[in-house]
C-alpha cells in the first residue's frame, strides 16, 4: 500500500501553499480578525512542529470562524488523511475542492480516501479527475493515482486498460517501478480476468496471480520465451484457467505458431463471452493471409460487443487487405467516431482515404494525427 | 457508476419565486448566472446570501442543494433539500435527493425512509433520478434482507443497462443473501459475490445461460460448501430447463442449509413440476410451512405438491391460503384453476383462469426473478 505520509508530504510540496488569509467581511469585528490570525498562525506552527493533534484542533477552530479558509481546509484534510481518518479527510478536502476544483493533488487525496472507504465508484471518478487536472508533472503523485485507477479498472473488468496503466508504472528508471508496491499480482489479475482488488484475492489464488503477472510483464518487456515458459508451467497446474490459455495463445500466435490457434480455441470454450481470443485469432489469420477466416472471427467478436474499437480496426484491416477499401474506410470511421485516442485508427484511416483517392480527407486525418502526436503523453520525471 | 444529477424543476421553481426587494432579486439573479457559468463556489455564496434575505425562497434551496450534491458535499446538500421540502411541490423530489445524500453519508435508515417516501409518491423527478434512486433502493433492500424485491428491481435495471459491474455486485450480494451494501461487505467475500453476481447478470441481461454457467461452475467449485450457492445453481439449471439438475442442486443446498426455506420451497416446486420424489417434496413443503407459518411461498409449495399428488381438496385449501396472502401471483391462480376443474367447480376455475391471464398480461417483460421465487428469504449474516 502507498504510504500515506509520503503522499501527504509530496502533496504539500507540490502545492506551494502561500500564506492564505481569507477575505474578511467588512462587518467582521477586529477582535475576530485577530483571533483568526492568531489561530491560523498557531495552526501552522503546530503543523510545522508535527504536533498533528494540536494542528487539527486549531485548523478546525479557524474553519469555524472562516469556513472557506482554503489553507485550513487543505491542511486539515491532509492531516486527517495521514491519520487514516478518511471519511473526515474527504469531507474537508471536498470542501477545499469546491473552492479549488482544478487542484489535482486534492482530487488524488479524495480519490485515495474513497478507495480506503471502499467507495470505488467515487474513487475511480476522483482519481480520474486528479489525473485530468494534473498532478504537478511528478510521478510521486501520478504513480499512486495510476496505480489505484488500475486496480479499480480491474475490479470493473477493464483488464486491458488496467494492464496498460500498470505497465506504465513498471517502466521506471533504473529498473525500478514508479510506485513502491509490487505490481505482479495486479497485473496477474488482469491476465487471468479476475475482477478483484489485490486485497480481495483469496490466499490460495495469490501465487497464481503473482506468477501470471510475472509472465505478463515478461511479455510486455520483450521476453516472450520466459513468459511462454511460465504460462506453460501454470497451465499444467491450472488447466481450466481461461486467461492462461489466452496469454499462451497470444504468445504463440505472435510466432505464427498454429498451436496458438488451439490455445485460443480453448480460451473461447472456457469463456464464450470474451471477445479478446476471437480478435487475436482474427489478427493472426489476417497477418497470415487467411482473410476469410479472419473475417469470421472478427465478426464473432463484434457480435459479442459491437463497441470494441480494436475489433473495428481489425475488420477494417481485413477488408483493406481483401481490396474492399470502402468497407475498410467505414470500419475505421466507426472506430474514429468512438472517440478513441489510438493513433493506429487515424493512421489506417488516412491510408485508406489515400488508397480510395480521397486525398483531402487523408491530409486532414494526417494533420490530426500529427497534432495528437504533439501532445505530451506521460508526466515528467 | 457516476450519478450525475439533473437539476429538475428549476425553470418552474424559479418562475414560481417572486422576489420582493431589489437586493434579493439582484443577488438571486447573480446566483443563477454564476451557476449557469459553472462558477459554483461563487454561486453557492450568492445563493446563501439570497437565502439569508429570504429563507422561504424554496427554489433557491433546491438550486443550492443541487450544486452541493454535484460537488459531493452531501451533508450540506441534505440540509438544503430539507429546507426545500417546506414547499409542498418539492417534497417528494426532495425525498429522493435526501435519500441519496443519506446513502452517501451512510445514514442508511434515514436513506431508507426518504427513498421509501419518494417511491410511495410515485417516483417523481424523471428517469435520471429514478434510475439512481431505485438503484440505491435496491441496495438498501439487500441490506434489509429483502433479497427477492431487490433482485426484481435489479433484474429490470440490468435489462435496461446491459452488463454493469455495480449491478452485478448488488446481484451477487442478493443471491448470496448477504445483508450488506456494496461498500461494507467483507473484502474476502468479493470473489464469491463477483462470481455469483456475474452469473446472475448474464442470466438477466440476455438469458445467456452458457455464459452464466461459466461463472456458476467456478462459483460452485470454489464455494460449493457455502449457503445459497447451490440454490442459485438450481435456479439457473431450472432456467436452462434442466429440472433434474436443479432438483439435485436444491438437494445439495438443503444438506448445507437444512433450514433454508428458499431451498425447501424451490425443491418442493421442482419435484412437483417434474412429478418426482413427491414424498421428499411433501416433507420439504410441510417443513417450510412449519418453519414459516403463514407465508405465501410455503402454502403455495405445499399446494403445488398436493396437486402433483392428486390430493385436490387439500391442495385447494393450501392454494387458497397462498392466494389470500398474495393475490397477485399468477402461478397461484393457474394452479387453483386446475384444482377447481378437478373438483368440478367450473365457475371458480374460470374466475381463476381469468385472473391468471390478466396478471400475465400485466407483466410485459418476464423477468428472471419471478414473484413466487423462493429467494425471498431473510437468511444471512446481519450487519
Amino acid at each position: 500500500m502507498i504510504a500515506a505520509t509520503a503522499l501527504f508530504a509530496l502533496a504539500m510540496s507540490t502545492m506551494a501553499v502561500a500564506p492564505d488569509q481569507p477575505a474578511h467581511h467588512a462587518s467582521g469585528a477586529a477582535s475576530q480578525a485577530r483571533s483568526f490570525g492568531q489561530i491560523s498562525t498557531a495552526a501552522m506552527k503546530a503543523w510545522n512542529e508535527k504536533r498533528d493533534k494540536d494542528a487539527m484542533a486549531l485548523f478546525r477552530q479557524g474553519l469555524k470562524l472562516h469556513p472557506d479558509w482554503n489553507e485550513g481546509l487543505w491542511y486539515l484534510g491532509a492531516i486527517l488523511y495521514d491519520h487514516d481518518q478518511y471519511s473526515d479527510a474527504r469531507d474537508q478536502l471536498r470542501r477545499y475542492l469546491s473552492l479549488n476544483p482544478k487542484n489535482g493533488e486534492g482530487w488524488a487525496l479524495v480519490g485515495l480516501s474513497d478507495y480506503k472507504l471502499r467507495e470505488f465508484t467515487h474513487a475511480a471518478e476522483d482519481l480520474n479527475r486528479a489525473v485530468q487536472n494534473g498532478l504537478g508533472g511528478h510521478w510521486d503523485l501520478t504513480g499512486p493515482s495510476y496505480y489505484f485507477s488500475a486496480l479499480l479498472l480491474t475490479r470493473d473488468g477493464h483488464f486491458a486498460e488496467s494492464s496498460q496503466l500498470l505497465y506504465v508504472l513498471k517502466d521506471g528508471d533504473d529498473g525500478r517501478t514508479r510506485v513502491d508496491v509490487p505490481l505482479e499480482v495486479p497485473m496477474g489479475l488482469n491476465a487471468l480476468g479476475y475482477a478483484m482488488l489485490p486485497e480481495e484475492v483469496p490466499a490460495d489464488l495469490v501465487p497464481l496471480a503473482r506468477q501470471a503477472g510475472v509472465a505478463t510483464f515478461a511479455r510486455f518487456e520483450g521476453r516472450p520465451g520466459e513468459a511462454k515458459n511460465i504460462f506453460e508451467q501454470l497451465l499444467k497446474q491450472y488447466p481450466n484457467e481461461q486467461g492462461l490459455h489466452f496469454q499462451l495463445g497470444y504468445l504463440l500466435l505472435l510466432e505464427h505458431s498454429a498451436d496458438g490457434v488451439g490455445e485460443m480455441q480453448k480460451a473461447i470454450a472456457l469463456a464464450p463471452y470474451d471477445f479478446e481470443p476471437l480478435l487475436s485469432l482474427a489478427d493472426y489469420y489476417n497477418d497470415t493471409g487467411k482473410y476469410d477466416e479472419a473475417l469470421v472471427d472478427v465478426d464473432k467478436a463484434l457480435a459479442l460487443d459491437s463497441t470494441v474499437v480494436s475489433a473495428h480496426v481489425t475488420r477494417g484491416r481485413i477488408l483493406n487487405a481483401k481490396g474492399d477499401t470502402a468497407g475498410a474506410i467505414a470500419e475505421f470511421e466507426t472506430a474514429r467516431k468512438a472517440g478513441t485516442s489510438d493513433n493506429r485508427v487515424l493512421w489506417e484511416l488516412a491510408r485508406a482515404y489515400r488508397k480510395a483517392g480521397r486525398q483531402e480527407e487523408a491530409a486532414q486525418v494526417m494533420k490530426e494525427l500529427q497534432q495528437q502526436n504533439a501532445l505530451p503523453q506521460t508526466p515528467k520525471q | 457508476m457516476k450519478w450525475v444529477v439533473a437539476i429538475l424543476f428549476v425553470g418552474a421553481l424559479v418562475a414560481h419565486a417572486a422576489p420582493e426587494n431589489t437586493s434579493f432579486l439582484q443577488i438571486s439573479q447573480q446566483a443563477e448566472s454564476a451557476r449557469e457559468a459553472n462558477q459554483l463556489p461563487q454561486a453557492i455564496n450568492l445563493y446563501q446570501k439570497a437565502l439569508q434575505l429570504r429563507p422561504t425562497w424554496f427554489a433557491g434551496w433546491w438550486e443550492v442543494g443541487s450544486i452541493y450534491y454535484d460537488l459531493d458535499l452531501y451533508s450540506d446538500a441534505r440540509g438544503a433539500f430539507q429546507h426545500a421540502q417546506a414547499d409542498a411541490k418539492m417534497q417528494a423530489p426532495a425525498d429522493a435527493f435526501m435519500g441519496l445524500c443519506e446513502y452517501e453519508l451512510r445514514d442508511y435508515p434515514a436513506a431508507r425512509t426518504h427513498l421509501s417516501k419518494w417511491r410511495a409518491a410515485g417516483e417523481p423527478g424523471g428517469p435520471s433520478v429514478a434510475h439512481v434512486a431505485n438503484f440505491r433502493w435496491a441496495e438498501l433492500l439487500i441490506q434489509d434482507g429483502r433479497f427477492f424485491e431487490s433482485l426484481s428491481l435489479l433484474d429490470k435495471m440490468a435489462l435496461e443497462m446491459g452488463p454493469n459491474p455495480s449491478i452485478a455486485e448488488a446481484m451477487g450480494l442478493a443471491w448470496m443473501q448477504m445483508k450488506y451494501v456494496p461498500e461494507t461487505y467483507p473484502p474476502e467475500k468479493r470473489e464469491m459475490v463477483w462470481l455469483a453476481g456475474t452469473a446472475a447478470l448474464w442470466l438477466s441481461v440476455n438469458k445467456h445461460l452458457d455464459y452464466s454457467m461459466v461463472y456458476l461452475d467456478r462459483l460452485t467449485s470454489r464455494y460449493g460448501d457455502q449457503p445459497n450457492v447451490h440454490l442459485l445453481h438450481g435456479f439457473v439449471d431450472e432456467a436452462a430447463k434442466d429440472t433434474d439438475g436443479a432438483i439435485d442442486e436444491d438437494a445439495k443446498e438443503l444438506k448445507i442449509s437444512p433450514d433454508s426455506i428458499a431451498a425447501m420451497v424451490q425443491y418442493a416446486l421442482l419435484c412437483a413440476d417434474a412429478g418426482k420424489q413427491l414424498d421428499e417434496a411433501d416433507a420439504a413443503a410441510h417443513r417450510a410451512l412449519t418453519l414459516e407459518p403463514g407465508s405465501m411461498r410455503s402454502h403455495f409449495a405445499l399446494g403445488r405438491v398436493l396437486v402433483a399428488e392428486k390430493k385436490w381438496a387439500e391442495s385447494a385449501i393450501e392454494l387458497e391460503k397462498a392466494e389470500q396472502l398474495s393475490p397477485n401471483v399468477s402461478k397461484v391462480h393457474y394452479q387453483l384453476a386446475r384444482v377447481y376443474l378437478k373438483l368440478g367447480r367450473k365457475q371458480d376455475a374460470q374466475r381463476e383462469s381469468a385472473a391468471f391471464q390478466a396478471l400475465e398480461r400485466a407483466q410485459p417483460i418476464p423477468g428472471v426473478v419471478e414473484p413466487d421465487s423462493p429467494i425471498q428469504s431473510t437468511e444471512g449474516p446481519s450487519q
